[in-house]
């Protein structure tokens, strides 16, 4: 199992009203495997991918990472866990705009003083496709590309898990099919989360589970590909 | 034009004045700010407007329009008969006979140093502008109920008051309540009769001046020759105005240096405001970007925003007026007590803030505030509603590196820095406070366009040279110091700018200080010196007879004893002292009695025993004399003139001039004494000397302090301190407008940020990385910054100096000092540095989620 999440609460407080965005929800991913969270605004859906990329700590419940608990760990284990082996891709392309799109890739790695960090970080940028803009600074960059840019660097440290947030929310038709066609590559020896309300995304799940109100609805059992999924 | 009023008062209503309770913390740090700048200026501009005030009122304690003082030339006083031939000469309404002396009055434990009026009582009724009582031969004195409250004395309380005959118990026989109009002495003075007066100061028959009204169908020049006719030559008869002038030159140095520093601060304190309103935006981009979704124009929010700034500098430009005004008069005494000698009065009275420099003073809050608010207009007016869609750094990231050492706004920048400072050394510029504050904006100015060539090139250097040699943490600091160009550029600047403000403060100010000390020293080269009562630079309060020092002499372990006296006299609009030693038979025994005559230099010490004089440079320069040229002076043998044997550099506004003992016996009745410089015998041992002089004089009974060269040099540079107790209490407001600007500086640089650091923190740096990145990053800063201000620092400096030296005909050496560099960088770097490390720990323990999402 490389991730999972078992009866996972998270409460907020605001003011005088409480809100539990995540209710008692498990979780889990293997390596090889790409699961699909969807679910309408306010479900709970990025506190559940927060929680388990260990960005927060829950309420209740346990988050084991390749059988490691996240929640026993101190701020700079963590740190070295989100570095080595959890990678994130977020919405808004998460790329420094001081750095170069080979340096944003690599910037893991070298935080690491990893060796090679730099051809590392080229070998994952031509996997996603972007690497004649290695040179380049993101803010010069398309939105498809910037997100395969953000991608290269979530996979560049080979994880073991590679969460993803609303991945295609602010691309167009073409750039977001392409973002999916990628995870679905990478989920072939990595577990993928992918938190999304892109309908094309259950099409490259191995699972998919709904969420409403914090809590699952009805966890979908592993389901066969979609015959229209493209190869 | 309606609609525009009405949205952005809702605007302003709805989110600015929200956002100013929001982020109270924010929202007084910037207040505090332009509150110390305001109060700054506030307090530079009551403390003058006082210490001027108090000299028109004090000139000779008269100070009313219309009115002409007759003085003696040559002689410390005027025969008392004089008074009644001045009262006979046409156009004469009143002849007024003075007699004016600064002295110590105790009463019950409490001492104060005060002026005494010494009038005849047709004087007092005059002086007061209402009949307390008229004056009689037995009153004692009448203190002004200022006085009598300091002393805690009432009518009926026997006051001890010091003379030059030791001290004298005298009985207080009414007080004297203030005039309506200007209180003469900042009210504190205490008024007596003339006969009481002479007697108990020593000037049987004399005068020390004659207060003559002028009538209102008379014309006042021709009445002063008739005067002058009437008198004789051994008179000479000035103003009001004309007294009042030199003194008022005599602090116009300090009051140019203090005023553009203040002005430096001001600008300062704009850059404080453009960072706070820089924050305030950042955190209103999503606000700004949904209301302009919903149909609002950018108008509106650039007049909301400059609207909101601008209140917040109304309450602040409220406070700094307050809080100038305690400043001014906390600061007021040790201003005047600098002036002591040179200024004659020892109270000014309390400050009052007049309605149109308070007003000044709030409109100037709003100002500086309104103005560092605008200075965001332009990115206000860039914001579009697509931005909420995708967010984007606050600042702008350059596409690809420019590595172009200079550029042509550089060099321009560059040539005008090196421009404005050789105009300034001329004396072309000099005089006109308008050039002076053009000069140092232009400085300013120069910096600003020097400033992206500067930061291109340093951190060009530093990345390459240091950063990326130095791992992940160097190589992350150094793409964004290198990378973000806007950003870097405005923290350095802002940095610089305000180190350059502690610099050009602590360098000008300093070098004036350490000008002084130097100047000090030089004045009292002697082992031991016996100085007459009263507080003074070189003169005194109440100067003793010469013979005194022929007593001295009889004390065991003394050789000579050479007396020193520091005479009065007026030339034209010009208040000389007339510093008076006996050079030349000082120099038969090979003793120096001040640097500026030395006893080596045979051809000046004859020249001036045979009649020449040295002057001042500042007087010389006023005077256009030269080296050869005439001095005429009033004696009391009539005009003389001197040839001048040479100038000598004076750190003293007002002029000065040496003249040999032998010299001024000849054409002055003055047979008086401020002090003794004492040479010892071969062999004596300088504290025993003192030890017995000190005997001597208590047992004589002769009112002289005797003190070794060090507590002389040490009480005269006490005296002058204040001075720069002053200087300094304005220096360090000035720092404390620079020391918020810093910290505002290195927040907002974080601030701007915060998505970028939770991207760091997201890809797994640990938290102490990222504090060690962002304090090499501030280190970085702060380096460029010291390095850019400390050439624009010392060029300020030294033009604030020499704009100072150049209006006084001084010469003043710039003579910074590193103790003076190192602190001001060392206090910028500091709080920046501080800054940046609490920023960075308080981002470091924020959760990641909190600082990726979108702002609210």
């Amino acid at each position: 199992m490389a991730l999972a999440g078992l009866g996972l609460t998270r409460t907020f407080h605001q003011g005088e009203t409480t809100v539990r965005a995540v209710d008692g929800v498990s979780l889990t991913v293997d390596a090889g495997e790409l699961v699909v969270v969807n679910g309408p605004s306010g479900s709970g859906k990025s506190t559940l991918l927060h929680l388990l990329g260990g960005l927060d700590r829950p309420d209740a419940g346990r988050v084991l990472l390749e059988g490691e608990d996240l929640s026993r760990l101190t701020e700079r284990q963590l740190a070295l866990v989100r570095r080595r082996r959890i990678g994130f891709l977020l919405q808004f392309f998460s790329l420094l705009p001081t750095l170069t799109v080979l340096e944003n890739v690599a910037l893991p790695l070298l935080l690491d003083g990893a060796s090679h960090a730099r051809a590392r970080a080229e070998e994952a940028l031509r996997r996603t496709g972007v690497a004649q803009r290695r040179a380049h600074r993101p803010g010069t960059l398309s939105g498809g590309e910037q997100q395969r840019a953000a991608l290269a660097r979530a996979i560049v440290t080979n994880p073991a898990v590679l969460l993803a947030d609303e991945p295609t929310g602010s691309l167009d038709s073409a750039s977001g099919q392409r973002i999916f066609e990628l995870l679905r590559e990478v989920a072939a020896d990595t577990g993928v989360i992918v938190v999304s309300h892109d309908p094309r995304a259950a099409g490259y799940a191995d699972r998919v589970v709904h969420l409403a109100d914090g809590r699952v609805v009805v966890p979908e059992p592993h389901a066969p590909l979609a015959s229209s999924r493209p190869r | 034009m309606k609609a525009l009023v009405v949205s952005t008062a809702a605007l302003l209503r709805l989110v600015g004045l929200r956002h100013l309770r929001r982020r109270w913390r924010r929202t007084l740090l910037t207040a505090l700010g332009i509150a110390s700048g305001v109060a700054l200026v506030v307090s530079v501009a009551i403390t003058y407007t006082t210490l001027e005030r108090a000299i028109d009122s004090t000139a000779l304690g008269a100070g009313q329009e219309r009115t002409l003082i007759v003085r003696a030339a040559g002689a410390p006083s005027l025969d008392q008969r004089a008074a009644k031939a001045a009262r006979e000469v046409p156009g004469v309404a009143a002849a007024v006979p003075i007699i004016r002396q600064i002295s110590t009055v105790r009463h019950g434990g409490r001492r104060v140093r005060t002026l005494f009026l010494g009038t005849s009582s047709g004087g007092a009724r005059a002086a007061d502008g209402r009949t307390v009582r008229p004056l009689t031969a037995a009153d004692g004195l009448l203190l002004s109920a200022a006085l009598a409250r300091r002393l805690s004395a009432w009518i009926g309380s026997a006051v001890v008051v010091e003379t030059p005959d030791g001290p004298a118990e005298v009985p207080v026989t009414a007080i004297v309540r203030p005039t309506s109009g200007t209180a003469v002495n900042g009210g504190v003075y205490a008024v007596l009769s003339l006969s009481l007066a002479q007697r108990l100061f020593g000037r049987p028959g004399r005068l020390d001046a004659i207060a003559v009204r002028v009538r209102q169908d008379a014309d006042e020049e021709v009445v002063r020759g008739l005067l002058a006719r009437s008198l004789g030559p051994s008179v000479s008869v000035v103003s009001s105005e004309d007294l009042a002038a030199p003194f008022k030159r005599t602090f116009s140095a300090i009051v140019l240096t203090t005023r553009l520093v203040s002005l430096l601060a001001l600008l300062v304190a704009i850059l404080l405001v453009l960072n706070t309103q820089s924050m305030a935006l950042t955190e209103r981009h999503r606000e700004i970007c949904l209301l302009r979704l919903a149909g609002a124009r950018p108008l509106p929010f650039v007049l909301a925003f400059v609207a909101e700034a601008a209140l917040v500098g109304l309450v602040a430009g409220a406070v700094g007026v307050e809080a100038g005004a305690h400043l001014a008069q906390a600061k007021l005494d040790d201003a005047r007590s600098a002036y002591a000698t040179a200024l004659p009065f020892t109270a000014v009275g309390p400050v009052s803030v007049s309605l149109w420099q308070a007003l000044a003073g709030v409109a100037c809050g709003a100002l500086v505030a309104a103005g560092g608010a605008l200075l965001t207009v332009r990115r206000i007016l860039a914001i579009r509603p697509i931005e909420l869609l995708r967010p984007k750094p606050a600042y702008a990231i350059a596409a690809s590196e420019d590595h172009r050492p200079v550029s042509v706004p550089g060099v321009v920048g560059l040539l005008t820095i090196l421009g404005t400072l050789a105009l300034t050394t001329t004396t072309a510029a000099a005089g006109s406070a308008v050039l002076d504050a053009a000069g140092l904006l232009a400085m300013v100015a120069g910096g600003a366009l020097l400033l992206p060539s500067f930061v291109r090139t340093t951190s060009d250097a530093l990345r390459r040279g240091v950063l990326d040699r130095i791992g992940p943490i160097g190589w992350l600091a150094g793409g964004g110091i290198a990378r973000a160009p806007s950003r870097t550029i405005f923290a350095v600047g802002a940095l610089a700018m305000s180190a350059t403000v502690a610099l050009a403060s602590g360098s000008a100010i300093g070098s004036f200080e350490s000008a002084t000390r130097s100047a000090v020293e030089g004045w009292y080269p002697a082992p031991i010196y016996a100085r007459a009562p009263g507080v003074g630079v070189r003169g005194t309060d109440q100067p003793v007879n010469v013979a005194v020092g022929r007593r001295l002499a009889t004390v065991d372990g003394v050789r000579a004893v050479y007396p020193g006296r520091v005479a009065v006299a007026d030339q034209a609009r010009e208040h000389l002292s007339i510093i008076v030693l006996p050079f030349a038979a000082a120099a038969r025994h090979g003793v120096t009695l001040t640097q500026d005559v030395p006893a080596g230099d045979t051809r000046l010490v004859g020249a001036m025993a045979s009649g020449s004089v040295l002057v001042s440079r500042p007087l010389a320069s006023r005077l256009g004399l030269s080296p050869g040229g005439r001095l005429t002076l009033r004696t009391a043998r009539g005009v003389r003139r001197f040839m001048v044997a040479g100038t000598f550099e004076s750190i003293n506004p007002t002029g000065e001039i040496y003249m040999d003992r032998s010299v001024f016996r000849q054409v002055m009745d003055d047979d008086r004494a401020d002090f003794f410089a004492v040479s010892l015998r071969p062999g004596a041992n300088v504290d025993a000397t003192v030890a017995r002089l000190t005997r001597f004089v208590e047992r004589q009974h002769i009112p002289l302090q005797v003190m070794t060269r060090a507590q002389t040099r040490q009480q005269v540079i006490g005296t002058v301190s204040g001075v720069f107790a002053m200087a300094n209490v304005i220096r360090i407001t000035a720092l404390v407008v620079v020391g918020l600007t810093v910290a505002a500086t290195m927040l907002t640089a974080m601030f701007e940020r915060q998505r970028e650091i939770g991207l760091l923190r997201l890809v797994g740096m640990s938290r102490l990385r990222f504090v060690a990145c962002v304090v090499l990053e501030a280190v970085c800063l702060t380096g460029m910054a010291g390095l850019l201000a400390i050439g624009l620092g010392l060029g300020a400096g030294y033009l604030i100096l020499s704009a100072a030296a150049n209006r006084l005909g001084m010469h003043l050496p710039f003579d910074p000092g590193l103790a003076t560099i190192g602190a001001a960088i060392l206090y910028t770097m500091l709080p920046a540095c501080l800054a940046a490390i609490y920023t960075g720990w308080r981002c470091s323990r924020s959760a990641i989620t909190v600082l990726l999402a979108p702002r609210a």
